[in-house]
């Protein structure tokens, strides 16, 4: 079996190296590094680190430079590809128990959870008020349980690379990547994970933007669950 | 609804924000249109929809201006609100042909890369 594990980063110079260290400390997934147009050290620092690098020209956005990494893993026969971040925030620990639904297919995507057991970091009240509605809403339009649904921690297998390599939500892809799936028949779970502050840099959700975040991604799982498969079955 | 409208004429313009909304929601559907620019656009008709229902507000918001007449504050808005988008969508475009001259160059750059790759190959082939 190939496992790749991706790294979607930008700007970070200060945590990445210690994150790509870890992850290698704990298995020997092929890694690779999607530097999304960072404007500091991030791609001299991966350079010397024995990963494979994207530098992509410019900023993508996250949706953007995810899709490149299940490209390549598509390109690459990759039978998993694990999302990871760059900050710290990920605990290299977990990714066997997040690998190990997909590896004896009981689930095409899984999701770890930093609110299953509610160990570890738990986020901000503000957040995590944001984050519940998000699950609310899922559970609401497709029946499925998702408690952390804005979790970029998660493992997929080979069908799933194939279909984000294909259509990849654009700007906060997490939320809207779990309707797309499940409205597409596939097998979501999750398994509980412990999740640390964020070492340095800043989350892509800023305080300020939270509100219109909030109605766009609301607006993006609406329209996205009135999609419909077309004829031959393929995902729309 | 405002007193003395026709009735037809309310119908008719709520049935045009609507049919304007649905075929903007249709166009993300189908995903010829990305949610990040069809916002404007939903806003958009939620206001025409907001104002259609609720001339009133047109009424106070050309008091506030100093316009006497409520229609030339709507022209006025209008203009300058499509004036807006014309810059907003201006920008936009500036933005992807300075990606697309990037993507090019680099491009460029790889072929060249690749087709000195192949020369060196041939070459090292006729040695051996």
């Amino acid at each position: 079996m190939k496992n790749l594990i991706i790294i979607p980063a930008y700007n970070e110079q200060d945590n990445i190296k210690a994150t790509i260290l870890t992850l290698n400390k704990h298995n020997n997934y092929d890694i690779l590094v999607v530097n999304d147009g960072s404007t500091d050290l991030t791609s001299a620092i991966v350079k010397q680190l024995p990963v494979e690098l994207i530098n992509l020209p410019f900023n993508l956005g996250i949706g953007g430079a995810m899709q490149t990494g299940y490209k390549f893993a598509s390109y690459n026969d990759y039978d998993i590809a694990v999302q990871f971040d760059g900050d710290g925030q990920h605990n290299a620990s977990c990714i066997e128990n997040i690998v190990s639904d997909i590896k004896n297919n009981s689930a095409d995507l899984v999701i770890g959870s930093r609110f299953l057991d509610k160990e570890g970091f738990q986020s901000t009240l503000l957040r995590r008020m944001g984050i519940k509605y998000f699950s609310k809403l899922i559970n609401l339009l497709t029946r499925q349980k998702v408690s952390d649904p804005t979790s970029g921690f998660r493992a997929c297998n080979r069908k799933v690379i194939d279909l984000f390599a294909d259509i990849y939500p654009i700007d906060f892809p997490e939320p809207e990547s779990v309707v797309y799936l499940v409205r597409n028949g596939l097998r979501v779970r999750e398994i509980p994970v412990i999740m640390n502050e964020r070492l340095g840099g800043k989350s892509s959700i800023r305080n300020i933007k939270t509100v219109f975040y909030m109605i766009k991604v609301s607006l993006a799982l609406l329209i996205d669950i009135s999609r419909k498969k077309d004829k031959h079955g393929v995902a729309l | 609804m405002i007193n003395g409208m026709n009735i037809k004429l309310y119908y008719f313009l709520i049935s045009l924000v609507l049919i304007f909304l649905v075929i903007v929601i249709n166009l993300v559907r189908i995903r010829k249109l990305e949610l990040k620019y069809a916002l404007l656009w939903l806003f958009t008709g939620i206001a025409l929809f907001l104002i259609v229902i609720e001339p009133a507000i047109m009424v106070y918001l050309s008091k506030l201006v100093g316009i006497e007449v409520p229609s030339n504050a709507i022209f006025i808005i209008a203009i300058f609100f499509l004036l807006l988008i014309s810059i907003a969508l201006t920008i936009a475009l500036s933005s992807n042909s300075k990606r697309v001259k990037l993507l090019a160059q680099e491009v460029a750059i790889l072929k060249n890369k690749c087709e000195a790759k192949n020369i060196r190959d041939l070459e090292e082939k006729e040695i051996d």
